[in-house]
Parts: structure tokens; C-alpha cells; sequence
């Protein structure tokens, strides 16, 4: 179980995330929702243990984050991160090299599936393939807590089916995963769990089937981004294009 | 450890490369120069010169790509390939100043060899080696150093040296850390990197102050006709060379202590400040 008591971090003097306090609970999906600048990815790099809080605690089954909970936690950043020598197996390799959860297999399937050649170099891949590659290596690995930032970023329509149907195939009982998104209604039907942040801090959290009891996520994610707009719907009632494409 | 130094080495394997393929091409025109074209010694004499030249761009080049590529990665994504795998910092930093160690040895190693090579080649090729190695070695006999003494002395001064310059190396990564620590994304990040660098580089020399200079001691000690010199200015010099290899024992006790603080220094720094 991952716990976050009281995080903040500063950047200067102004606050990167804010007093943040949650508990990820094993075997759900957590999705984590706001626009940028919102502290998703600050959040996400302090558990992934590539940056300190400036104060609280962030714990793993009681491990303070460090090379022990490295190795539990897999994460998918938002950009890409190699070295410009490598091509996709060389990726694989490096993660096999140092992740004693990778499964060499599975990325081979998963780059299958992704129609990705092993031999392409990353560098030279577009963002939408570079960032199956992200996944690829990820989900690769048979980690505790897997956490995808802005998996969906640069991903063209059909792609994004392909990226969220590769997530939810590894969704594993006992493994927690957190996806940061901004796009709401392609992961709806998906989550167990909301979290929304503003301007660092966690401004609402809750199951998905409470918090959508009476109003759908996206209704939900204007009220607090955007209050006074209104959802686009199918029927075309009260709708508010404009505000629906905070 | 391994795997660190592994990737460690991939990343830096085409600046070798182009490196040591400039330094062939040198060796081949050194050749060339010897044994095609001996008649004009111009050929070997030049490539002899830029021979030189390359290996002291070398060394210049195995402890700049260390410092310089280490600067890079803390601003780059790519930090994240390394940090984020199970390795504590201090093991991600100390790989990094192994490999560099590692290779100034190798590249030491390599020009060192080469350097005999064609010492031995240029000898044979013009004139009789073995008498040369003879006068050489009577000469040292004459300033009271045996050959054996004398290379034992030249080793030790060579590691010496290599820890000396590891050091420095040391307190360049301490130095680049530090301005990330205080200044990240400040496009003056390298003045205050140079500025730390020149603090650190004057507390080392302070530190050594403490001790005497070993280099002084082991030229007065093997020319005994300086004696006057030493006399006239009370320069204290020590009877045998064991002793004087004594003296550096300080000198290389304080380079090793530098490389642990600042090894730490830079893992404690990017553990608690540095944002990836």
C-alpha cells in the first residue's frame, strides 16, 4: 500500500504539490485528473523516487522511497527519456538489465501487438510511437504499482483505444496502478478511483461509482476546473463546447 | 555496479571511438613516416608531435566527457533511465567516477604502450637500443638513483598523479551538483559550477600546503652535487628514496579523502535537492 502524508513540494515559492495526503490501495486503478500545471506529474515523480518532497512522507509497504521501492514501482513518464544510441530492444534490454520484474516476453508481445519494430531507434520514432514504447516497457514489468503519466498525450484516436485496452489487459490483482490524465471520458469506464488536483493541491477524491452517482466525471472535472459550464452530451442538451475542451 | 559502468561505457563508446580512429590514423602516419618514407623524417617527426599532442587531448577529453556528461544527464529526461532503477545514488554517482577512473587508466595504459612502442621503434630504426637503455641507466647511477628505484619512483609518482587528477575530477562533479542544487534551470549554472570548482580547487591546495613537497625532496635527494642549494636555502631532505615515498602517502591519503567527501557530497545532494 502506498501512503502519502502530508507531501509538499516547492519550487521556490511556489508550490509544486501541496499537502498532499493519500492512500493507493492495492488492485485498483487510481486515476489521477487536472489540467497541466496541476502537480499530477510532480506527484508521480515523488513516488517514483526522481524527486524529494520538500516535506511529508511518501512510504511503500513502509519503505520510505528509495532504491527498495524502485524496484517495486514501475512509472511511464510523459516524455521520452532514452539515450539517443537506443533502439527499442535496446530499451528493453536496459530495463531487463536492472528491473528483475521484466518480462522479456511479454515486451516482445506487447511490441507485436503495438506493431513496433525492436530494431527502429527512438530517437527517430514520432510521439505517439514513442510513447507505446513507454508503455511497452512499463507494462513489461510485473510491478506492485505501475503509474502512467499522460499515457494518452500525443496519441492519435485509434491509438488511444490501443493504449488503454494494453493498460487494463495488465491489470493484476494486488497491483495498483495511478494514470494522470487530462482527457476524462477516454478513461471512465476504466477507473476505480478519482483524484483531482488544482494548482498542486488534491481538491476532491473518491470511488468512481460514488463520486458518478449523480453527475458523470467530465460533469464533475468541469464543476471544479471550469464552474458554470456545462458537459457536451450526445443529445446535444445544455452544452458547452467551448468549456468542454478545458 | 557492472551494469551501471556497462551502459555507462555505451554512452560514452562513439566519442571514443572517433578518438582512438584519430589516434590510429596518427599511429599508421607514424609508421608511414618510420619505415615507407625514413628518408624525410618530417612525416614521423610530425606525427610523432601530434602523437603527443593526441594523448594529452586525450586525457584532457576522458575527464571533461565524465564531468561534461554527468552535467548534461541531471538536466536531461534521460536522468530518468538511470534514477529511477533500484540503485541508491551513491552507487549511480560512484559508476559514473569509476568509469572514468576506469577509462583514464585504459587510455594511460594505451598511450603509455604506445609511447614505448615508438620510443622502441624510433631506437631500433636509429640507433642501437641497448646502448641507449645502458647510457640511460648509467646516467641515473651517476645522479646516485638506481633503475630500479628510479621506476619505482616514476609508478608511484604516476598514481600519485592519477589520484591527484582523480581528485580534481571529484570536486568537478561536486562543483556541477552543487550549482544544480542551488541554480537548475539558470542559464549562469556553469559560473557558479566554475566558481565552486575554484573554491574546492583552493581548499585542496591549502590541504596539500599542510604537507612537504615530495617532488622537491626526491630531486635533491638523487642529485647529491645540489647539496650546496639544499644547504643554502635549509631545504630538509630526506636519506633514502623509501622515505620520500613516505611523504606521498599524505598527498594520496588527502586526494582519496577529497573523492570520498565530494562521491558523497554529490549522492547526498541528489538525493535530497536535485529535481530530475
Amino acid at each position: 500500500m502506498l501512503e502519502i502524508r502530508y507531501v509538499t513540494r516547492k519550487f521556490g515559492a511556489k508550490y509544486g504539490v501541496r499537502d498532499a495526503r493519500l492512500t493507493i490501495e492495492p488492485g485498483k486503478i487510481y486515476a489521477l485528473l487536472g489540467p497541466n500545471g496541476s502537480g499530477k506529474t510532480t506527484l508521480m515523480k515523488m513516488i517514483a523516487g526522481l524527486m524529494m518532497p520538500t516535506c511529508g512522507k511518501i512510504s511503500l509497504d513502509g519503505d520510505k522511497i528509495g532504491p527498495k521501492t524502485k524496484a517495486k514501482i514501475a512509472y511511464m513518464p510523459t516524455e521520452s527519456y532514452f539515450y539517443n544510441y537506443m533502439s527499442i530492444m535496446d530499451a528493453g534490454k536496459y530495463y531487463r538489465d536492472f528491473f528483475d520484474d521484466f518480462d522479456m516476453a511479454r515486451f516482445e508481445e506487447i511490441l507485436m501487438r503495438m506493431d513496433l519494430n525492436p530494431k527502429d531507434k527512438i530517437a527517430k520514432l514520432s510521439s505517439g510511437m514513442n510513447a507505446k514504447v513507454r508503455l511497452a516497457l512499463t507494462l513489461s514489468r510485473n510491478a506492485q504499482l505501475m503509474m502512467f503519466d499522460e499515457p494518452l498525450n500525443g496519441v492519435d484516436i485509434l491509438t488511444r483505444t490501443q493504449v488503454i485496452n494494453e493498460i487494463i489487459r495488465y491489470r493484476a490483482e494486488g497491483r495498483s496502478m495511478i494514470i494522470s490524465t487530462h482527457l476524462v471520458e477516454e478513461m471512465d469506464d476504466y477507473i476505480d478511483h478519482v483524484i483531482f488536483m488544482r494548482k498542486g493541491e488534491i481538491v476532491r477524491q473518491g470511488s468512481r461509482e460514488e463520486l458518478t452517482a449523480e453527475e458523470s466525471l467530465t460533469q464533475i472535472y468541469l464543476d471544479i476546473f471550469a464552474p458554470g459550464t456545462r458537459a457536451v452530451t450526445a443529445e446535444g442538451g445544455a452544452a458547452d463546447a467551448e468549456a468542454a475542451q478545458v | 555496479m557492472l551494469k551501471l559502468l556497462k551502459y555507462e561505457f555505451r554512452k560514452g563508446l562513439t566519442g571514443l571511438l572517433v578518438m582512438l580512429g584519430i589516434t590510429a590514423a596518427l599511429e599508421g602516419y607514424f609508421l608511414y613516416g618510420l619505415y615507407i618514407n625514413p628518408e624525410d623524417m618530417w612525416h614521423a617527426g610530425w606525427a610523432a608531435w601530434l602523437l603527443v599532442l593526441m594523448t594529452l587531448g586525450m586525457s584532457v577529453f576522458v575527464f571533461i566527457r565524465g564531468v561534461v556528461s554527468y552535467s548534461g544527464e541531471l538536466k536531461s529526461r534521460s536522468a530518468y533511465l538511470i534514477f529511477m532503477t533500484p540503485n541508491s545514488t551513491l552507487k549511480v554517482v560512484a559508476s559514473k567516477f569509476v568509469f572514468t577512473f576506469v577509462l583514464g587508466v585504459l587510455v594511460a595504459v594505451l598511450y603509455g604502450a604506445l609511447g614505448i612502442m615508438d620510443i622502441t621503434l624510433l631506437l631500433s630504426e636509429f640507433g642501437e637500443l641497448e646502448e641507449t637503455i645502458t647510457l640511460a641507466a648509467e646516467a641515473l647511477e651517476e645522479l646516485g638513483l638506481h633503475v630500479d628505484q628510479f621506476v619505482m619512483a616514476v609508478v608511484l609518482g604516476f598514481l600519485l598523479v592519477m589520484l591527484y587528477v582523480l581528485a580534481l575530477c571529484a570536486m568537478a562533479y561536486l562543483a556541477v551538483t552543487l550549482s544544480h542544487t542551488l541554480c537548475r534551470d539558470k542559464g549562469y549554472r556553469w559560473v557558479i559550477a566554475l566558481l565552486f570548482y575554484w573554491v574546492l580547487t583552493q581548499v585542496m591546495g591549502v590541504v596539500y600546503g599542510l604537507f612537504a613537497s615530495p617532488f622537491e625532496k626526491l630531486v635533491f635527494q638523487t642529485m647529491p652535487e645540489l647539496q650546496g642549494i639544499i644547504d643554502a636555502y635549509g631545504i630538509q631532505t630526506t636519506p633514502t628514496l623509501g622515505e620520500v615515498m613516505l611523504t606521498l602517502v599524505p598527498f594520496g591519503v588527502a586526494s582519496l579523502g577529497m573523492i570520498i567527501v565530494s562521491m558523497f557530497g554529490c549522492a547526498w545532494m541528489l538525493d535530497k535537492k536535485v529535481s530530475l
